[in-house]
């Protein structure tokens, strides 16, 4: 071996030493303790116990689990298709639409993914607000109370997702913009000479292409679906009743309020399995874009 | 005549959007001015009849600010900088130095993405327990100072950019290879440091359930945790004072958007693309 090359391996390891050490201490063994800690009743003060498969009994026996899977899953579904769709809109208009102004507009519709989540949830309380809420008043005037549909059961979710579309709307759209910089122009000159009006272009060309942009987009909206935390917890802080307990407010309250550690980590493994799914699915769909022109 | 008037409803699709985007900021903007019972009136008004400071000056008297802005920025920079540092150093080593198991340890470093933040929250609030740092400000830097794969995964994309000839002139001239990172790949690669480092910033400071759990005393509590803790207490809020200290908490987010908004608005198609 030559020095140089004995020189390259220790200089190899050294810089990659200290990324690595955090990776192992802070996600690697913290992941492995989940999975033990999900086996044991451990409430931070006791002594654990080894329990066995129980965590995992309680959970399929308790309501609220059912609760969080029905509250994160009817999020999942009033957010995601119309948030997608609308940001697919915007960024049509952002690049083919429009060409003065069009800078502006993009720096408009990403603003709001940089504020802080737990902060525009009390902006929203206020616009949101059933008596003295803007939102309610200019409803009105439009001839339309929204007190009774502030009142249902499902509104809370409801206008969880709309905040959760505000702040991501323009973040999907920046990816979509980039997705459809993508697609080679001499398509469209093609198609153009070919006599495709500009609706056949978008059907023909724009959407098919854009495929693997909209299921990254899909997947990444369904893993943070499950970890819907700040806003729920800052509009209505789980209620009213359960309506807005969501998975990861259940996991937060259980490990944070009730000190259920053990039942807590068994729940972080169950939401994980499904997300290993979700992101396996991911993968496959970007196998060759993702893993293999990158890793390799 | 079509095509103009196809035109008119796509500009006119923007503006609905952009207002619907800004309408939020604006309402807690203006309503920071408002007197607190002005609020609370219906119907609302879209400007305020009587401007006031009485909620800035209410607000900014209650509680200790510079601590809180303190402890956000030094959070913030110190994850930045240890996440910009150690995630360039490694993506260096996974672009231009050849070691043994280089790939399959950068498969591992990708793997880690998968890995959702909410799988690892109770091991890491539980390690930070024993480690004696709950309530500490480095437990709020610890777990994120080391750097990131996706930071590694984005670094070293841009490392593989620069020409190898470069790195093997400045060794034969006995350049060592920390020099060679620091001196020459790393001016090199100001834009996509920038782009990163921004992003991890914006994460970092809006970063809500963390500090939460972590921080208990008040003096410690970042901007969003404070706001949270002592303007919401309970349904009866103060909107007033809510609304300014909200406006209070968005300004530094508010100014550093309009001074980098082409390198944050790089940053997500490039988290989606590279």
């Amino acid at each position: 071996m030559s020095a140089r090359r004995k020189k390259n391996i220790i200089t190899g390891y050294l810089f990659i030493a200290p990324a690595a050490l955090g990776l192992l201490v802070f996600i690697f063994i913290p992941t492995i303790l989940t999975f033990v800690m999900s086996f044991f009743d451990w409430k931070m003060v006791d002594t654990s116990t080894f329990i066995g498969w129980e965590n995992y009994a309680t959970a399929f026996n308790d309501p609220l689990f059912y609760n969080a899977i029905k509250v994160t899953l009817q999020y999942i579904i009033y957010h995601i298709p119309a948030s997608l769709i609308l940001a697919f809109l915007m960024a049509l208009a952002i690049r083919s639409g429009i060409k003065r102004f069009s800078g502006f507009f993009r720096a408009v519709y990403v603003l709001p993914w940089i504020t802080t989540p737990i902060i525009i949830a009390y902006i929203w309380n206020l616009l949101l607000d059933g008596t003295f809420g803007v939102i309610n008043y200019i409803a009105r005037g439009v001839g339309f109370d929204l007190q009774p549909v502030f009142n249902t059961m499902w509104w809370p979710m409801v206008s969880i997702a709309l905040v959760n579309m505000w702040i991501f709307c323009g973040y999907h759209m920046m990816i979509f913009v980039a997705g459809l910089g993508n697609i080679p122009s001499v398509l469209y000159e093609a198609a153009k000479i070919d006599g495709a009006s500009s609706f056949q272009r978008l059907m023909r060309i724009t959407i098919p292409l854009m495929k693997p942009t909209f299921m990254f987009a899909c997947i990444t909206s369904l893993i943070g679906s499950f970890q819907v935390f700040d806003l729920a917890y800052g509009m209505y802080n789980g209620g009213p009743g359960d309506a807005t307990r969501t998975y990861y407010f259940l996991l937060y309250t259980n490990a944070f309020k009730y000190f259920k550690m053990g039942y807590a980590a068994a729940l972080s493994v169950l939401l994980f399995i499904v997300l290993m799914i979700a992101t396996f699915i991911q993968y496959k769909f970007f196998s060759h874009d993702m893993v293999t022109d990158y890793a390799m | 005549m079509k095509r103009k008037v196809s035109k008119i409803l796509i500009y006119l699709f923007c503006v609905i959007v952009a207002v619907i985007a800004l309408f939020p900021i604006y309402w807690m903007l203006i309503n920071s001015f408002k007197p607190s019972t002005d609020i609370l009136k219906y119907p609302p008004t879209f400007i305020p009849k009587v401007w006031t400071l009485k909620n800035y000056a209410t607000v900014w008297n209650q509680v200790n600010w510079l601590q809180f802005f303190f402890n956000s920025i030094v959070v913030t920079l110190c994850v930045v900088f240890g996440c910009m540092l150690f995630s360039s150093l490694a993506a260096y080593a996974f672009a231009k130095i050849d070691f043994p198991a280089k790939n399959a340890i950068f498969m591992l470093f990708l793997s880690s993405m998968m890995i959702p933040a909410v799988v690892i929250l109770i091991p890491q609030f539980v390690i930070m327990r024993n480690l004696g740092m709950l309530n500490t400000r480095a437990a709020m830097i610890l777990p994120f100072f080391f750097g990131n794969a996706f930071s590694v995964f984005f670094m070293r994309n841009f490392f593989m950019s620069i020409p190898t000839a470069i790195i093997e002139a400045a060794e034969i001239d006995g350049c060592s290879p920390i020099r060679i990172f620091s001196q020459i790949c790393v001016p090199m690669s100001k834009h996509a440091m920038l782009t990163l480092g921004l992003l991890r910033a914006v994460q970092v400071w809006n970063d809500f359930m963390w500090p939460l759990i972590v921080i208990n005393s008040e003096n410690l509590r970042t901007v969003p945790l404070a706001i949270s803790t002592i303007f919401y207490t309970n349904r009866s809020v103060d909107w007033g004072g809510l609304m300014t200290a909200s406006c209070i908490g968005l300004l530094p987010l508010l100014i550093l958007f309009v001074l980098t908004k082409d390198y944050l608005m790089e940053s997500i198609g490039a988290s989606a693309f590279k």
